[in-house]
């Protein structure tokens, strides 16, 4: 241990400059970011999600530079380097040149990134998330650059060998995508995966113990063949996924419609909402919404649509639940909900007066989407909003994410003010959002909210005592919103407050709107 | 017991074979040198003995065990410099000491005060402002202060000024005063080996030409000299020991590789009956350059056949 440590202390003097020179980057990105926060102008926005792009490439290559520099110290390839004569064994190796590359490339941010996050006011649970994907990404990005620093000598080598099968991945994943078929079950495609892994790490391990470096060469040419075959058909895709299976789980639905009664001469204009029926929608617990869009319709056009009024959200609050629909939304077992929606299909009527009339049906396509409904109580600005361009920067922790398919509903801005401990909210209202970027900075993922009419959220109230600007009042000050002569004097701080909704596409399935599903009768109901 | 000791060594690069059947050994207490042209497979054997390179047929043994089982107990007692060894060039003098002492429990703090001031190395500078003398010599104290019973040293005289070369020498010298140890050195400069050697093998080609005490090898070596009355040819051919036999006018020179008084002049009272034949001691350059030459001619007549 104690010559692990030896290594260890070697290892970080002989990179100092380039790890000072990373954590000054960071350091860097912390005020920068708090100038963004600060700025008006869409300008300043445009330059925030450059900048957190460019410093996300930055930093990428700094680490995987970081540990290059370290394994290249103590070079496993080729038969020159200096402790493989030494009383050196390739475990104190191994395990000082982990040890290291995490010390320095997961650890020693952590003491500049740390109180940013506690000054941008993350609590306990949201330290952690921010902090396993700091280790997460980190660490990743350690692990690519030691595979290809263990295998090369010199720098030149490693950048030429990891590019080149970054290209040769990204070239064979496509390829495997395009044109490669692989039947196999999750389980084996899971089993060869880890197969490849196990191939990689023999490969890495044995290039310290035994330093047979084309093994190792080899080794990790097996594992990239695996990872870019494999990539597109990844055991992890939606459809696969523990989330994925969620979403394919077969869902029943029955229509129980009634049919339009006309003749078989009757005009087309007078065939309105012809058919009305109750779709019935097993839908598993964590979704609370689900969206009917109809996508293709054949031999007529379709438009089917679900009134919002009769949805409901058996995890939201008991005002949220309408009292006329509630009885729509049954749960009929443990995870699973059964939504009665009355849904009304009007026909754009492609008629074909051919048609026989009896037993004639639709058929088409239609789309559900299954939308999770995250409400994130408090979500407070990082830096204080800035009222004037009507957005704020808050964090995108708690948020389940799925392929990035989020949305904000909706913020609820408040005014309010705190006195003796107590928060008083003077006005509330909710406002549009209008924009929203996801940044990743400072290794933690903020969402960056453009609010629309932000400067008439309050307007009604602050007419009298300030300037209107294009017909709407633009609020500086929150204090301004009760200069039309209501009393503010025990409240100490005024301040925003904001809260918002977020929904959550979670992913949508297209199903085939049968015959079967949905028919129309010459003569009503058999 | 032999410090180190390869049987039927075979070493390939590819289709190219470096060290081909090599058998030597090289006892303890010795300061064996082992020489030959460029090329000649020095620092390939080197590298197995060292387990930088794995053989590709036969066996090596260090300090009595399998090379590519040499573990951090062996290490400790096997000090090596090279002239193709990367050091850490980021490090000051004084700083690459201080690495490297905490790995040898048998680290000699007053050799190392010792080495210093002879080889005047400045400690506070670092390696990669050093010259490649100095370099050398620090890579030699590095290896030197533990006390090392095997110290192996790959081409160390290459590039080095005469000066240099002078002091080093004496370095190892100076060490090798103090305790029992082996030295395998490998080089083609021969000069300074012969000042060091006890014991010498010659690698031509990958194959072992010879392997024995230096002393030994001087007493059977000599370069013959045969001044004839006339210039007239020999009629009988010369036996296979009389290497690079050459007759200009009435003069004829060559190198007896088993020379033994009595018998080397029977045999050339055998052949020039009449003629004045003088034996000289060969120095250990002479004998290498013989041998090369003998090859060279052995190989183009092979070559011509």
């Amino acid at each position: 241990m104690k010559m692990i440590w030896h290594l260890v202390k070697k290892d970080l003097r002989a990179i100092w400059p380039l790890w000072l020179a990373w954590l000054g980057f960071i350091a860097v990105r912390i005020p920068l970011l708090l100038y963004y926060l600060n700025s008006a102008g869409e300008k300043a926005l445009a330059l925030m999600s450059l900048v957190c792009a460019c410093a996300l490439l930055a930093d990428s290559l700094l680490v995987v530079s970081l540990v290059r520099s370290l394994v290249h110290e103590d070079a496993l390839a080729g038969d020159k380097s200096f402790w493989v004569t030494r009383p050196i064994t390739g475990v104190q190796l191994l395990v000082a040149k982990l040890a290291s590359s995490l010390l320095v490339c997961v650890v020693s941010p952590l003491v500049l990134l740390l109180p940013t996050w506690f000054w941008f006011g993350f609590d306990e649970v949201e330290i952690g998330h921010v902090l396993t994907y700091h280790c997460l990404v980190n660490s990743g990005l350690v692990a690519v650059a030691l595979l290809f620093a263990v295998v090369t000598r010199r720098g030149s080598s490693f950048w030429l060998v990891l590019l080149s099968s970054v290209v040769a991945v990204v070239i064979l994943a496509i390829a495997s995508s395009n044109w490669l078929i692989i039947d196999a079950s999750r389980h084996a495609r899971l089993a060869i995966v880890y197969a490849g892994l196990a191939v990689v790490l023999f490969g890495v391990v044995q290039q310290f113990i035994k330093r047979r470096t084309w093994i190792a060469q080899g080794s990790l040419g097996v594992g990239a063949l695996i990872t870019a075959l494999l990539l597109p058909h990844w055991p992890g895709t939606r459809e696969e996924s523990p989330r994925g299976k969620l979403i394919n789980q077969p869902l029943t639905i029955t229509w129980n419609g009634v049919g339009a009664y006309f003749a078989k001469k009757e005009p087309k204009s007078s065939l309105p909402d012809y058919v009305k029926g109750r779709l019935e929608i097993a839908l598993p617990k964590e979704y609370s919404r689900v969206d009917l869009q109809l996508l293709k319709g054949e031999w007529c056009d379709l438009k089917g649509n679900i009134d919002q009024a009769d949805w409901v959200d058996p995890q939201g609050s008991p005002e949220e639940q309408s009292p006329t629909s509630s009885s729509v939304f049954q749960k009929v077992g443990q995870d699973v909900y059964i939504c009665n929606a009355l849904v009304s299909l009007s026909a754009n009527w492609l008629w074909n007066k051919d048609q026989p009339w009896t037993h004639t049906g639709f058929s088409g396509r239609f789309r559900i989407r299954f939308i999770q409904t995250v409400t994130v109580a408090d979500l407070k600005p990082i830096a204080g909003a800035n009222a004037r361009t009507g957005s704020f920067v808050t964090r995108l922790i708690n948020v389940k994410s799925y392929k990035n398919a989020v949305k904000i509903a909706w913020i609820e801005a408040k005014a309010a003010g705190s006195s003796e401990g107590k928060t008083s909210v003077l006005d509330s209202t909710k406002a549009k959002v209008t924009e929203r970027h996801n940044s990743w900075f400072s290794s933690a993922p903020l969402l960056w909210i453009r609010l629309e009419h932000h400067d008439s959220v309050f307007s009604s109230r602050g007419q009298e005592a300030g300037e209107n600007k294009a017909g709407s009042r633009m609020v500086d000050d929150p204090t301004d919103l009760f200069a039309g002569g209501e009393t503010h004097e025990n409240l100490g701080e005024l301040g925003w407050y904001f809260t918002t909704r977020v929904d959550q596409i979670v992913g949508y399935n297209d199903y085939d709107l049968k015959t079967d599903h949905i028919a129309i009768y010459k003569d009503g109901l058999p | 017991m032999n410090v180190i000791e390869t049987h039927n060594l075979v070493r390939k690069y590819g289709k190219t074979e470096a060290v081909h059947d090599l058998t030597i050994s090289v006892p303890t207490g010795s300061v064996f040198a082992l020489l030959g042209p460029n090329g000649a497979g020095k620092t390939t054997t080197i590298k197995v003995l060292m387990n930088l390179l794995t053989p590709t047929a036969g066996e090596a043994r260090v300090l009595g065990v399998d090379s590519q089982k040499l573990g951090v107990n062996e290490r400790r007692q096997i000090g090596y410099v090279s002239e193709n060894q990367q050091l850490p060039l980021w490090m000051s003098v004084r700083q690459f000491l201080d690495y490297c002492r905490p790995w040898y429990p048998a680290w000699d703090r007053d050799l190392e005060k010792k080495l210093l001031g002879r080889f005047e190395l400045p400690e506070e500078r670092k390696l990669k402002h050093l010259s490649r003398g100095m370099l050398m010599k620090v890579a030699l104290l590095s290896s030197l202060a533990y006390r090392p019973k095997l110290l192996i040293l790959d081409e160390p005289f290459s590039g080095l000024d005469p000066f240099v070369r002078d002091e080093f020498v004496q370095g190892v010298l100076e060490v090798s005063e103090i305790g029992d140890w082996t030295v395998f050195i490998s080089s083609h400069d021969i000069h300074e080996v012969e000042m060091l050697c006890d014991w010498v093998g010659i690698l031509n080609a990958g194959r072992l030409q010879l392997a024995e005490p230096v002393e030994k090898l001087q007493a059977r070596f000599r370069h013959i000299e045969v001044v004839l009355h006339e210039p007239i040819m020999p009629a009988v051919s010369p036996p296979e020991h009389w290497l690079c036999y050459e007759q200009a006018g009435s003069v004829i020179r060559f190198f007896e590789k088993d020379y033994s008084t009595g018998k080397t002049e029977v045999l050339c009272r055998e052949r020039f009956p009449s003629a004045a034949v003088t034996a000289h001691p060969m120095s250990l350059r002479e004998i290498f350059v013989a041998l090369m030459r003998a090859q060279r001619v052995q190989n183009t007549e092979g070559a011509i056949k």
